[in-house]
């Protein structure tokens, strides 16, 4: 009596728990199944700016074209920090959860053997009635999206550094003699050579060093901020990105031509004397060093900082904002200049299309029609940053920052390729011990060199092999 | 005379009490006031050096977070109740029995605990592609189900840590002269065992809730869009560049609310269990 | 000198209740049905068990199975035999080896605090004064939000300028700039103190409600001292409870990632680098599934011994 009392309850709680597995799988299986011959598109975006300006876009499709077609698109939003994991999981386990990854120009290389490559849609007239073309967009930033002559996704919003600067301040600094006098005394011990103010847009990377020191109180007790500069310290690919602006400007790349990692160069130690000396000499706000671009904000808004090289997206949805205190106060200008010349890093979003999708063709159709001025137009009017030159032009009116931009790209711009994703954090975590002073420069950059190297080949392996299994 | 004295001076006593435990609390809420703050504030008002303390506040954070574009805050506060519920009752389920197995009973018992331990300390982080890939094939993506299974997963340690301590403290002689009576394992169970250790089962729902409200890995990898928690939504205001500071302080604040009121009934539960358990014991 | 004595013998006999363990065993021998007992042993235990097997078990079994492989995105599905090579890697990396240390140093330094906090605060709830259940909940507030979610906010209330917390403290610390270098460890403990201190609180709260009153009733009437009372009387019957608090947030500050990668992201470079955030950067920042679950289960291999051990103690103390 007693044993069977108990082994019938716990049977039945069982019975229970699998049941409701089972039902819930079947439930779950059965939403998933498309109800009419309409095809909703899911892409996979994160929240900020640009999902902002692309609802605008695919509120446009789903209610001017998509009914005509039969194909709505449908936005699904994930953190930042927590993008690559999920998208990882759908590609791993060859999911159609979605059917566009959103994936950085600098981030696709790894990810290669799991998107499909767009000629052949661009090319079919069914699934590019528009008679899009990818050559509309600016070459810079089309060129990392090719790999071995494949095109392997859309670029859609472009980002570019900018060195921002105090107006006020520096015009201040260009005008008072008492400053200029303070300026050259300031840069001369601590720069080790007597200096001019200049105009930001004329500046190398000596003279940047010479303002900030300048405008820090702990150097020049006038000073009207407290720091000369915020520097983004945190550990992550982009941190290592604007410090590439000065490895550039100092002769150096991330890889040599043959695709090799090159870290261990002396352009590399030059460039990290430039950061080291802006946190060693307390020219960046201490807590920078786990900063990035929320801080930066924070400290510009603040009236903490004079300057620093930092992202273009907040010159208009930060800084140049109806409520901002610093509203009309920051110039923006290309990053100062190194012996080897100047730089100003881009990289952009891109969309990308999953090859388990179960319905392709209606996904390229939209593809392609974002490569449609129609689309990009709507995209930059939302607040976009589409890359096609004509249509930024046309927005300065909106977005004041796109006349620079536009400058800054064209003059200035560089990007790195589709593998760095694999390295950036790494290169971060490294660059950054190097320039806060925990490890010495040539420990650290050897050991990047050694395992930066590494993950490379590791990542040109898996690109073959995915390829070799896609045959 | 010295009743009266003895009365003022306890009074005395607890009114000191308060006051140093106001400050305890004061000390230790610091981060979640100035949160609190924070989700009131226009970002004009929050980017200024020094800190204003002083300014107009704003409810325009509360509409963002409720009510802009893709947030959904209300969905995000349904499914995470869903789920924490769910994973509570499913790990009491699993948990309380196993708990008095464990402690009544040798040999598998230990065996089962330590593995259950070890559960805690793999990092969550190792099962959670494992767990996705194992899932999609099962189509559970994107279920309650699917999240609570997980959580349950990650509550049992702890229950059953907790339980086992709980089942110990039970006299064996309650048990003993129960099964002298006649009384069959459920009845042990369900007549003994839980109207006992009821404080234990409340602290062990009240964790499991607050482990399962705040758990962010599976909740993310495991959901996509009809079952997004409430921390996984507001984990959206950390955009492609800028955190979006005033809504995220909103959201926080708001999903909150629920869990602090769920602890301001539950712990009274848990008193009045204990002072009742010692009052027989 | 008696009361001392008196009060100390109290020690011996927390509950008051005199155990009686050669008739209990008889009692539950005598029902010679061991066959049967144990078939209800597993039966109760059946549901954890399926569960077990289920979702932690496999994952684990799967993931065992990665960490001898080379498994990376692209390779997940075809991985290739490499035997220990995976886990070669990880113990001969010297970040792990600083990860380990950092995450032991933090780990000690976090659950010293929380325990000497969470026990003290216990003890100063335990007594009555107004609005207690309000105070209780205030208290556990911490809790209640999401270790990333607080971290991330937290980048806010810290900034050097706009911080209300750092300049709350900057009356104690001297500076506002509590994520720089020199300030960003006990940053990092403090805010995990706060954010997990009230785990340590309900458990040591609860485990003082069931002190035996009466037991201190005797001792306030023999005139033992408040501390004297304390310790003699609430400690060792709350120990067990305290013991196994103290393993527990110990293994958690261990393998601590949310709250550190939200509020530092472990830099600057590798400075707050837990074992957690090593093996995310090694192997999911990387996609590399093989290394990650090497790393993961030289973590689990290192905490399961004293973890065992002491549960095994926990579970043989009572019986």
């Amino acid at each position: 009596m007693k044993r069977y009392r108990l082994r019938r309850l716990l049977i039945a709680g069982v019975v229970v728990m699998v049941s409701v597995f089972a039902v819930a799988a079947l439930f779950a299986r059965g939403a998933a199944e498309e109800v009419d011959g309409d095809v909703t598109v899911q892409i996979i975006l994160w929240p900020g700016p640009e999902s902002d300006a692309f609802e605008s876009v695919a509120n446009h499709w789903n209610s001017e074209i998509g009914p005509e077609k039969g194909i709505y698109v449908s936005v699904v939003l994930f953190g930042r920090d927590q993008m690559h994991l999920r998208q990882e999981a759908i590609m791993a386990a060859g999911s159609s959860e979605v059917d566009v990854f959103q994936i950085g120009s600098v981030r696709y290389g790894r990810y290669l053997p799991f998107l499909e490559p767009l000629d052949e849609y661009i090319e079919n007239p069914e699934t590019n009635p528009w008679g899009a073309s990818p050559d509309n967009f600016m070459s810079g930033v089309m060129s990392p999206y090719y790999y071995r002559d494949q095109l392997m996704g859309v670029p859609r919003d472009v980002s570019v550094h900018y060195l921002y600067y105090r107006r006020d301040l520096i015009e201040e600094l260009l005008e008072n003699e008492e400053w200029q006098e303070l300026y050259r005394e300031i840069s001369a011990e601590y720069v080790g050579e007597a200096l001019d103010p200049k105009d930001p847009d004329d500046w190398t990377w000596d003279d940047y060093l010479a303002a900030a020191y300048f405008f820090t109180q702990e150097y020049n007790p006038d000073s009207p901020t407290e720091y000369g500069t915020f520097t983004h310290g945190r550990v992550m690919g982009p941190t290592g990105f604007l410090w590439t602006n000065a490895y550039w400007g100092y002769g150096g790349d991330w890889y040599d031509d043959d695709g090799n990692v090159v870290f261990d160069t002396d352009a590399a130690r030059e460039a990290l004397r430039i950061w080291h000396t802006k946190f060693d000499q307390g020219l960046t706000p201490p807590g920078s060093v786990t900063g990035e671009y929320p801080e930066a904000n924070e400290a510009m808004l603040a009236g903490q900082v004079a300057m620093g090289v930092h992202w273009n997206a907040a010159y208009s949805t930060v800084i140049e904002t109806e409520d901002s205190p610093m509203q009309g106060k920051f110039g923006i200008v290309a990053p100062p200049a190194g012996p080897e010349g100047r730089f100003s890093y881009n990289h952009s979003l891109g969309y990308a299309l999953n090859p388990n999708s179960r319905h392709k063709e209606q996904t390229a159709i939209f593809l392609t029609w974002l490569f449609t001025d129609e689309a990009n137009q709507i995209y930059g009017e939302a607040g976009g940053i589409p890359p096609v030159e004509d249509i930024l032009a046309g927005l300065t009116d909106l977005r004041p920052d796109f006349d620079v931009m536009a400058g800054v790209l064209g003059r200035y711009g560089r990007a790195l390729p589709p593998q760095t994703g694999a390295i950036e954090v790494m290169a971060a975590e490294y660059l950054s011990d190097a320039w806060t002073g925990s490890v010495d420069f040539d420990t650290a950059l050897s050991g990047l060199q050694r395992e930066a190297q590494r993950e490379i080949d590791q990542v040109m392996a898996d690109i073959e092999a995915g390829e070799l299994a896609a045959d | 005379m010295i009743n009266m004295t003895k009365s003022t001076r306890r009074r005395i006593g607890a009114g000191l009490t308060a006051l140093t435990v106001l400050i305890v609390i004061l000390v230790f809420l610091i981060g979640i006031i100035t949160n609190i703050r924070t989700s009131f504030m226009t970002p004009a008002d929050i980017s200024v050096s020094p800190p204003k303390w002083i300014f107009e506040p704003t409810m325009v954070n509360y509409l963002v977070a409720i009510a802009t574009g893709g947030y959904n805050f209300g969905v995000y506060l349904y499914n995470s109740l869903v789920i924490a519920l769910g994973s509570v009752a499913a790990a009491l389920f699993i948990t309380v029995p196993a708990a008095y197995s464990i402690v009544r009973y040798r040999g598998l018992g230990d065996f089962v605990l330590g593995t259950t331990l070890l559960v805690r300390l793999m990092p969550a982080l190792s099962f959670a592609i494992p767990v996705y890939v194992v899932f999609s094939r099962f189509n559970l993506i994107d279920t309650h189900l699917a999240i609570i299974l997980m959580h349950t997963l990650f509550i049992s340690p702890t229950a059953l840590l907790l339980l086992v301590g709980f089942v110990q403290e039970l006299p064996k002689e309650l048990e003993e002269a129960a099964i002298v009576d006649g009384a069959t394992t459920p009845q042990l169970l369900f007549r003994i065992l839980i109207p006992t250790i009821k404080p234990g089962i409340a602290a062990v729902a009240i964790l499991g809730f607050i482990l399962s409200w705040n758990e962010f890995i599976f909740a993310v990898v495991l959901s996509f869009r009809r079952v997004i928690t409430a921390p996984v939504g507001t984990s959206f205001f950390i955009t492609s560049y800028a955190v979006a500071w005033g809504p995220m302080a909103a959201a926080i604040t708001m999903a909150s609310i629920p869990t602090m009121i769920f602890i301001f009934v539950a712990q009274r539960t848990i008193i009045q269990g204990m002072t009742a358990g010692a009052v027989k014991g | 000198m008696q009361h001392a004595r008196w009060c100390a013998l109290q020690a011996f006999d927390p509950t008051g209740t005199p155990e009686s363990p050669k008739n209990s065993e008889v009692l539950f021998e005598m029902q010679d049905l061991s066959r049967h007992r144990r078939r209800v042993s597993i039966l109760l235990l059946m549901p954890l068990i399926l569960w077990l097997l289920a979702f932690s078990l496999v994952p684990m079994l799967y993931g065992a199975w990665l960490s001898l492989h080379h498994a990376r995105l692209a390779t997940l599905h075809r991985p290739s035999w490499v035997g220990f090579d995976n886990y070669l890697l990880i113990l001969e990396s010297s970040g792990f080896r600083y990860a380990l240390r950092w995450s032991l140093g933090f780990a000690l330094s976090s659950v010293a605090v929380e325990m000497l906090i969470g026990v003290s605060v216990a003890t100063l709830y335990n007594r009555r004064f107004p609005a207690k259940g309000l105070a209780i909940t205030l208290y556990m507030l911490p809790l209640m939000i999401s270790p990333v979610l607080m971290g991330t906010m937290f980048r806010l209330l810290f900034h050097e300028a706009v911080g209300p917390v750092s300049y709350l403290l900057s009356g104690i610390t001297g500076t506002t700039a509590l994520l720089g270098m020199r300030f960003v460890f006990y940053t990092l403990v403090w805010a995990n103190v706060v954010n997990r201190t009230p785990m340590v609180f309900l458990n040591a709260y609860s485990a003082m409600q069931g002190v035996n009153r009466d037991t201190l009733e005797a001792a306030t009437v023999d005139g033992c001292s408040v501390w004297q009372r304390w310790r003699n009387v609430t400690l060792p019957s709350i120990f067990p409870i305290l013991g196994i608090t103290f393993a527990e947030r110990l293994l958690q500050n261990f393998v601590i990632f949310e709250m550190v990668f939200a509020l530092t992201g472990g830099g600057p470079g590798t400075f707050t680098q837990s074992v957690s955030i090593f093996v995310y950067r090694r192997a999911f920042e990387r996609s590399d599934f093989g290394v990650a679950n090497a790393a993961s289960f030289l973590i689990a291999l290192m905490l399961l011994i004293p973890a065992l051990l002491l549960v095994r103690r926990m579970i043989r103390g009572v019986r």
